[in-house]
């Protein structure tokens, strides 16, 4: 089987959520990040045929709290992550498809409030590992979205 | 609360940028995450985590002192060697940042400028010391280190050593015993 091609990216980038229906999200690529991380403004778990999900919310885009996605997704972990900060909080862990220039892979990511912050996803190492190299002094080399069209169609 | 729909023109607009590597970064150098990185003219050897998170480094430095020289605002720091000698270090302070965390009060650390060797690659950069005490890496290096002349590959890790020349006079000064 073929190794997949390594994808230069920046330190930031817009990405996308395929099965969670998220066309575009901005990422900070972080590699000081071990796990990827997704804003959820609200956390609603559940068992359907015995497998455990998770119903969450997000806002998309910063400072924008009018454009929401309700998102479902398979929970494989409740854990401890310790942020930036050194701030420990339990998280759910959940596994889901990221898109980068036509590539899709399975990722992990916890989810956590991140509504006061930057950038609504953080990319980790172990999205990174293996699939994407990382440019810090460039951003955007997946293209930029523009403002108009991170309005939702009418 | 409206819910958004998929914006398929956008997204095959995206997708035909990523297909094209820009060859731009190509004479960049490669990287892991976890790199040996010499501070203080190559006295100190640290394990350092690269940070494309973060726009400048960070250093361990659990307890500082604040104080006044010549009417400008000082700062004295310990630094630990791999071999477990303490340094003493002073640096004039070039401001000083307000860390916000979340959900806890901002705090206020000082940011310096020090010499940072990494392969062999000499920069000074802005250095905000922290308490990392609690962390894996005493040492962050983030973008305004790495930009220009890295690339990160997190699948590596302590690809290279610290080979670099003289560093220049610097802020950052080992206090003599």
């Amino acid at each position: 089987m073929a190794k997949p091609e390594i994808i230069l990216i920046g330190w930031r980038e817009w990405v996308a959520l395929p099965e969670l229906s998220i066309p575009h999200i901005k990422a900070k690529v972080d590699s000081g990040a071990r796990t990827s991380a997704l804003h959820a403004y609200y956390v609603k778990p559940y068992k359907r045929k015995g497998e455990r999900r998770i119903k969450f919310g997000l806002h998309p885009y910063q400072n924008n709290t009018r454009i929401a996605v309700d998102c479902d997704a398979r929970v494989v972990d409740y854990r401890a992550v310790t942020d930036s900060g050194g701030h420990r909080e339990k998280r759910y862990v959940i596994s889901t498809h990221l898109e980068i220039a036509g590539q899709v892979w399975e990722i992990e990511m916890t989810l956590t409030n991140r509504e006061n912050m930057k950038f609504r996803m953080l990319l980790g190492r172990t999205a990174m590992d293996k699939r994407v190299i990382v440019d810090p002094g460039r951003s955007y080399l997946l293209g930029k979205l523009p403002k108009s069209a991170r309005k939702p169609l009418t | 609360m409206r819910t958004i729909r998929p914006v398929m023109p956008w997204l095959a607009f995206l997708l035909c940028f990523g297909t094209v590597l820009p060859s731009l970064s190509a004479e960049k150098q490669t990287i892991g995450w976890a790199e040996q990185v010499t501070i203080a003219d190559q006295e100190v050897t640290l394990s350092a985590k690269m940070d494309t998170g973060a726009t400048h480094s960070s250093l361990n430095t659990p307890e500082l002192h604040l104080f006044k020289k010549n009417d400008e605002s000082w700062v004295k720091f310990a630094v630990a060697r791999q071999d477990g000698q303490i340094l003493q270090f002073e640096a004039r302070v070039v401001r000083m940042v307000k860390i916000k965390q979340k959900g806890e009060r901002a705090q206020v650390r000082p940011v310096i400028h020090m010499v940072l060797c990494l392969g062999n690659v000499l920069k000074k950069v802005e250095v905000n010391l922290a308490d990392r005490s609690k962390f894996d890496f005493p040492i962050l290096v983030g973008r305004s280190f790495l930009q220009d002349e890295f690339i990160i590959d997190v699948s590596k890790k302590f690809t290279t050593t610290p080979h670099c020349g003289t560093f220049p006079e610097t802020d950052a000064m080992i206090v003599p015993k």
